[in-house]
This record gives C-alpha cells, structure tokens and sequence, in this order.
C-alpha cells in the first residue's frame, strides 16, 4: 500500500525479494529486501538503514503480537519528506474498544505502550453532530495515551456513536474512525448482598440486590455448587430470586451470581464479575467424615468375620450344638436288628407270643374233602356230556393235593 | 347498579384507556423481531439499488420510525420473506400503533422519511434499537 507524503514527489519499495510476514512481538519483522530495507522490533527501537538508492528512512514498527505495521519515512538530502505504510496501517493498529461500566462511566481504549507508541488523540460524536470533542480524560501508560474515560453527562445511548482515534507522529497521522451503539457495550456491575433464605420442605432460596439502575432490563446467572460435587452447577434466572427445590443439609453449597443486560434493553454479550460469593450448610470437615466412615466399615467386616469364625469352631467341636443345628434324619432300622439277627425273622418270637398261643393257632385235625355232584336224570333229556366225554366221578377222591382246601370248587350236587 | 359500582367501572375505564396510550408492546415486538434476524438473510446488500433480488428497506429518521416501520414491514409481507406469520404480527402491531395514536413514548410522523434504505438486517436493528430505548 503506497501513499503520498507532504512533498510533491512520492517514493516506492523495489519489489519484495522476500515475502512480507508478520510474526511474534519480540521476533516481529518484516523484509522488504536484504539490501533495502528492514522493520524490527529489536533494539534500538528506530533502526537506521539505508536504502539502495542513498536515502535515508527511520522506520516506525506499530502493532501488537499478532501482526506488525513500518512506516517509512523518507527524507531527501533537500529535506524533501515522504512516507510510506508497508501494511495497511488501519487494520493493523489495535482497534477502539469501549466498554460502559454499570452505565455510570466509559472506558475506550486502543492499545498498550509495548504495541504502540505515537501521539494518540480520540476525537468523539454522536449521530448527525457536525463537531467533534476531544476526549477530556486520557488514559496514559507513562507517556504514551492508550484510552479514554467518559463521564455519565458524556454518555448518550441509542445514538450512534462515532470516535475518531489519531495517531501523530513524525508530522504524520494516521486516522481510525468508529462507529459504535453504546446500549450495546453496557457492562453491568456484580450482584450484591446474596442472602439465603431457609424454606420448607428442604428448599432454598437466594437473593440478591443490584446497583444497576434499571433492574427490569437485567437477567441473570446463578452457578453453585456443594463440596461434594465436581462441577459448577450453572442456572438462567430473570428475575431476583433462585430457589434450590431440595438440599442435603450434610452438604456445604457455595453460590455466584452475575448480570447481564436482556435483550429487552440491549444487544451486549458482555456479563457482569462473578459476585461475592455466599455459603449454606455443614462445614463438618470432610476428612473427618471419610475416616469415620471408613473406620466404621472396617469394624464391622472385622466384627463379622470373628463371628462367623465363632460359630465355625463352635460347630465343629460341640456335637450337641451340631446335632440341635444339624438333627439327623431317623434310621428305624436298629429297632430291628433284634428280630433279623437274634431271631432270624421269627416275627412271633421277637414279639414275643407265647408258644402255645403259636400252637394253637395251629389245626390238630385233618379233614377230608367230599366232593358232591348232581346225578343226571335218567330219561328227561340228552346228557349233558357227549360219549367221548366221560361223566365226572362220584366217588371221593383221595385227599386233596396241599392247597386244595376249599370245598366249593367247581363241583355239581343235588339241589 | 349501585353508585359506587358504576364509579369503579368508570374508574377501570379511564384507567385502561390512559394505559392503553402508553401500551407500546416493546417486548412483544422485540421478541419478534429477534425471531426474524435469526431466520432472515443476513448478506443482503442492498443500498439504494433499485431491481435488486433483495429488499431495499427504509432506515428511519428520528421522529418517523413508525410509518417506516409500516412500510418496511408491509413491503417484507409483499416479497414472501420467510416467517410470514410473524411478519404479519409486526406490521399489523405497527399499523395499529400508528391508527390508534398508542405508545406515546414513540413519535409519530405522518410519513416515512429516511436518509438511505438498508438490509432487511439494519431494518430489523433498527426496530429492536427503537423499541429497546423505549423499554429502558
């Protein structure tokens, strides 16, 4: 980028042998050529060099650690001045920021002595007014200007607001303008006189007070959190109170507010300091709470193990605890080994009947069986019996085989 | 209808009808608005070009914004712009404002004047810029 200086004549670099950069604030350079001219941020602070034709420049650096500006400033043997920006300056310089404070006060600022050093003049305006007012209240970092403050009676919101920032220096200056909606730059101050309040049913409640003067336009953060958790808890709120539906009373909570203008009132992004913080609950140590616990946990395995052991040995060495624990199942069978293994399974004898009961029960007779059956008649009809058949005998037969006692068997008589 | 009920109807009366001229529906039209810079097209630029694809839309003189605001809106509903039930609701809002003589704190010029028409972006802020001063 090429400009024109105060004299009729203007000045060019040779093209660049080398590409421009811009790089950190201790390494910040720039070559245009090796043998024509260099930038630096080194000691001195205004390096000489000389320029391949004869003419003598001092150069400027201006910027901050992202990026770097030279001037040069050019000045023939007939005192003939020129300079010349190596970057777009505009862009470079550190731009105009402003912040409103609680709506009270302003503070613009543009940079900071290590990244720049010019005379500064902020010229401001707001809207459609023709002149413009210097800045009344320089911030100054040892001698170099680096903000502005504003007064309330300075400050007029929704009204575009215009600041000019000149920098002067070596003859020249260099101009930036802005243009800027205060409403949107209000930074309200932190929350004040957090107070929790006890509620029923294990319910919190906070609340705080303000010193921006219009409360309605602000919104609100609430973050918390107990000493048992990890992480920040972090709640929306619009209005002034937060509750804290249900909250262990063994537990030590800490809580922060802060504010922000809503959108109802303005477009900032721009959220108060964290407020003062405010406590609630049990301050018991919790160290001493984890070795409580952990005493309490290690008597009582211990007190079950020597129990459980107790009742082992106890077990095994008294047969009568085992038997009233562990009854054992009834065997029958030695009520009966008198009567297999002393009387051979004479079940009388080991019931112990008396012999001559046992005899009589035994028959000291003898009968014989007598078959009777039916004669046939003798002309009425067909024997019964074919003559391949013989009839069945009338006679008695011989005793009957051992057995065979029952005299209805199959027999014919004489109805 | 006794005496005393018929004094506090007339009272209510009076007194919604004094309300009724400040009623400014700032909040109502902020919220809508915000809606619409969410959904409208941000890169449209537009600067006293006429034909072009985009709204050219006025940026309001001090002391006219409502009028503007009629006609701006009004010209969004005619080019089917997006959010048309909302769009709807603002320009109807601020037609009735301007009928109806409501919201005091918001001059009423007969007619939009503007210095240069803008995107529907700076349209949009400056509708939220007007009715959030009003609400501070």
């Amino acid at each position: 980028m090429h400009r024109k200086g105060d004299s009729s004549f203007s000045f060019h670099l040779a093209p660049s042998s080398q590409p421009l950069f811009s790089g950190k604030k201790s390494t910040s350079w720039l070559a245009v050529s090796k043998t024509t001219a260099f930038c630096g941020n080194t000691a001195p602070l205004y390096p000489w060099t000389s320029w391949a034709a004869g003419k003598v420049s001092f150069i400027f650096m201006y910027g901050n650690s992202q990026s770097a500006a030279c001037l040069l400033h050019c000045v023939t043997p007939q005192l003939r001045k020129a300079w010349l920006w190596l970057f777009p300056a505009p862009a470079v310089l550190a731009e105009v920021k402003c912040v409103l404070f609680n709506e009270e006060y302003m503070n613009c600022t543009w940079g900071s002595r290590e990244t720049l050093k010019a005379n500064y003049s902020l010229y401001y305006w707001y809207r459609n007014t023709s002149n413009k007012v210097e800045c009344k209240h320089y911030w100054q970092d040892q001698d170099i200007r680096v903000g502005c403050h504003f007064n309330q009676d300075e400050i007029i919101q929704f009204q575009p607001f215009h600041v000019l920032l000149k920098a002067s220096m070596g003859g020249s200056t260099l101009e930036i303008s802005k243009r800027m909606e205060l409403q949107d730059l209000v930074k309200p101050d932190a929350p004040v006189n957090l107070t929790i309040h006890n509620m029923s049913n294990n319910q919190l409640q906070l609340t705080w007070a303000t010193t921006y003067p219009k409360a309605k336009c602000l919104e609100h953060a609430v973050k918390y959190k107990s000493n048992k958790d990890t992480d920040w808890m972090e709640i929306s709120v619009n209005g002034d109170v937060f509750s804290l539906p249900s909250v262990d009373y063994k537990k030590f909570y800490t809580f922060y507010v802060r504010s922000k203008v809503n959108k109802y009132c303005g477009r900032t992004q721009l959220w108060s300091e964290w407020s003062a913080p405010v406590v609630w609950g049990s301050n018991s140590t919790s160290k001493g709470t984890v070795h409580w616990f952990w005493i309490q946990t290690v008597l009582i395995s211990i007190a079950s193990c020597l129990i459980l052991l107790a009742l082992v040995i106890l077990l095994v060495r008294m047969e009568r605890v085992w038997v009233i624990l562990m009854p054992r199942i009834p065997n029958p069978s030695k009520n009966f080994d008198e009567l297999f293994i002393t009387h051979n399974g004479n079940f009388q004898e080991w019931a112990g009947v008396p012999k001559d009961v046992v005899e009589s029960f035994k028959p000291n007779y003898s009968e014989n069986i007598c078959y009777v059956s039916e004669l046939p008649p003798k002309d009425s009809y067909e024997p019964l019996w074919e003559s391949s058949n013989p009839p069945p005998s009338v006679m008695p037969s011989a005793s009957p085989a051992p057995g065979e006692h029952s005299p209805y068997k199959n027999s014919y008589g004489r109805v | 209808m006794s005496a005393s009920m018929l004094s506090y109807i007339l009272f209510s009366c009076l007194l919604l009808s004094v309300q009724a001229e400040h009623y400014c529906g700032g909040r109502e039209i902020i919220r809508y608005t915000k809606r619409l810079l969410v959904d409208s097209s941000l890169s449209c630029p537009c600067r006293q070009t006429a034909g072009s694809s985009c709204s050219c839309l006025p940026i309001p003189e001090p002391g006219h914004e409502l009028p503007c605001f009629v006609e701006g809106t009004k010209h969004m509903l005619k080019t089917n712009m997006s959010s048309k039930l909302v769009l709807e609701r603002l320009y109807q809002t601020f037609q009735v404002q301007l009928d109806r003589n409501l919201c005091e704190s918001l001059p009423r010029g007969d007619q939009c004047q503007y210095k240069t028409k803008g995107t529907v972006s700076e349209f949009l802020n400056t509708i939220l810029t007007t009715y959030q001063a009003m609400n501070k």
